[in-house]
């Protein structure tokens, strides 16, 4: 109470004159006509600026839930192009098939572990076999081709990037459409070597690589990089040819995993014809 | 005359009257702008006794603001630089305290005081009190040219006719 008393015996004017001042405050923006106006116009600048920042605030705070929403949105929309493609292929072909060519289903993931520094890297998505996914299919992200998926568990999903020794993908050359084989030989993570390009072939630097959609993993015609040197070893048939990768391994977050319906009737074709041979 | 609680009642009234029906028509403006006006009410508060509460001072200013608010029709205005004044008068006392200080009885009024100390207490309590009215009367800062020059007229009126009223009936031979 002491204290109380000190406090008040100090401050009292202080607090009864903003209080005064206050009251009269009061009175002024609401009884007189241009100081109101100009008390709302300034409350609303204020609150305006305020409520922009505020929003500003929610949105960043927001993000990653919006940009899940996009990647989703992302991966329908791509699936709907396929769609679209195939169904313009059959439009034009006046003997259309009986059953169509099922279409590439894009699903969104997320990559929750990724290295770059080994010859043999790998990565893991947040996707696996209660999803849907099983080994061998394809992993691109909004600018390539990533990989392909290796080993799945319940949850999750190893894939095989493009970036490791192992890895071998059927890519065609936009311009002249031949295909070779595209492999990584461990040095560069920025750069992948396009094999089996005949020294007849023109072949430009700049030329766009693609996959070429002649396995059961891609789909055609995903981007995968851009020739960034050719070279004809003496005494060789085939070009050497570095494809500067347009995935950049080192930040990669989202991707998307696809499905090809038709995958496990194109395997057993091919497996039946190898039975032959045999 | 105010040396007495009925005094400085009557005083109050006195001195709302004349501001209200006297000293209320005396502007100087042009193109419907008023650049000065006559304050005297608040010699009320600058003749209260020095040793005075701050807190009563305080509420004697607003009840005499919204007094003079409710004739010139602008609610809050007056009586909030009024409170100002009432606040800031105990800081101004103090810093233009005499060097032999204030006798108990001693009102801040020429009589007591003298011609020196009336003048320069006079002048910064208007230049305070309409400095404060013209922040409230504009309510807002974009001019402080105008701001500034609406003050010191307003408060060079208003010390003239302070001074003179003082001389009329606080001079003592």
């Amino acid at each position: 109470m002491r204290s109380w008393d000190d406090f008040l015996g100090h401050f009292g004017s202080v607090l009864l004159f903003l209080a005064l001042q206050l009251v009269c405050l009061y009175l002024i923006v609401q009884y007189n006509e241009r100081q109101r106006t100009i008390f709302n116009h300034t409350a609303l600048l204020i609150s305006s600026s305020f409520d922009s920042r505020f929003s500003q605030w929610k949105a960043y705070f927001n993000l990653e839930n919006e940009s899940e929403k996009l990647h989703a949105e992302n991966a329908r929309l791509r699936t709907q192009v396929r769609r679209l493609q195939r169904e313009q292929v059959d439009f034009k072909n006046t003997k259309a098939k009986k059953k169509p060519d099922s279409c590439f289903t894009y699903h969104p993931a997320q990559i929750i572990r990724n290295q770059t520094r080994s010859r043999y890297n790998h990565l893991i998505i947040n996707a696996g076999h209660s999803d849907g996914l099983s080994e061998g299919m394809a992993i691109v992200c909004e600018k390539g081709v990533v990989g392909q998926t290796d080993f799945c568990s319940q949850r999750f999903c190893s894939v095989l990037p493009l970036i490791h020794v192992q890895s071998a993908v059927s890519a065609t050359i936009q311009r002249t459409d031949y295909f070779g084989q595209l492999r990584w030989n461990g040095r560069d993570i920025r750069y992948a070597q396009l094999e089996g390009i005949p020294q007849h072939v023109p072949v430009a630097e700049g030329d766009s690589v693609l996959t070429s959609g002649y396995s059961t993993v891609f789909p055609r015609g995903e981007a995968i990089g851009r020739i960034h040197s050719v070279e004809l070893p003496a005494g060789s048939n085939f070009f050497d040819i570095e494809v500067k990768l347009n995935v950049d391994f080192g930040r990669l977050r989202k991707v998307y995993w696809i499905e090809n319906p038709d995958r496990d009737e194109i395997i057993s074709v091919i497996e039946s014809r190898r039975y032959d041979q045999n | 005359m105010i040396r007495t609680n009925l005094g400085r009642v009557v005083f109050f009234i006195l001195i709302w009257a004349l501001q209200v029906l006297l000293f209320r028509y005396m502007t100087l403006g042009w193109e419907g702008t008023i650049y000065a006006q006559v304050f005297i009410y608040p010699l009320f508060i600058l003749s209260l006794p020095i040793r005075m509460r701050p807190e009563f001072v305080m509420l004697l200013g607003f009840i005499l603001g919204l007094c003079v608010d409710f004739i010139y029709l602008s609610p809050g205005v007056h009586a909030g630089a009024l409170v100002a004044l009432a606040f800031f008068r105990r800081y101004l006392l103090n810093f233009i305290e005499p060097r032999n200080g204030y006798a108990v009885n001693d009102l801040p009024v020429l009589s007591d005081q003298g011609m020196g100390f009336i003048a320069t207490y006079y002048a910064l309590g208007l230049i305070l009190h309409c400095f404060w009215y013209y922040v409230f009367d504009m309510f807002t800062f974009q001019s402080f040219i105008e701001l500034w020059i609406k003050t010191i007229f307003s408060a060079g009126f208003s010390w003239f006719f302070l001074l003179i009223i003082q001389f009329l009936f606080f001079y003592r031979r």
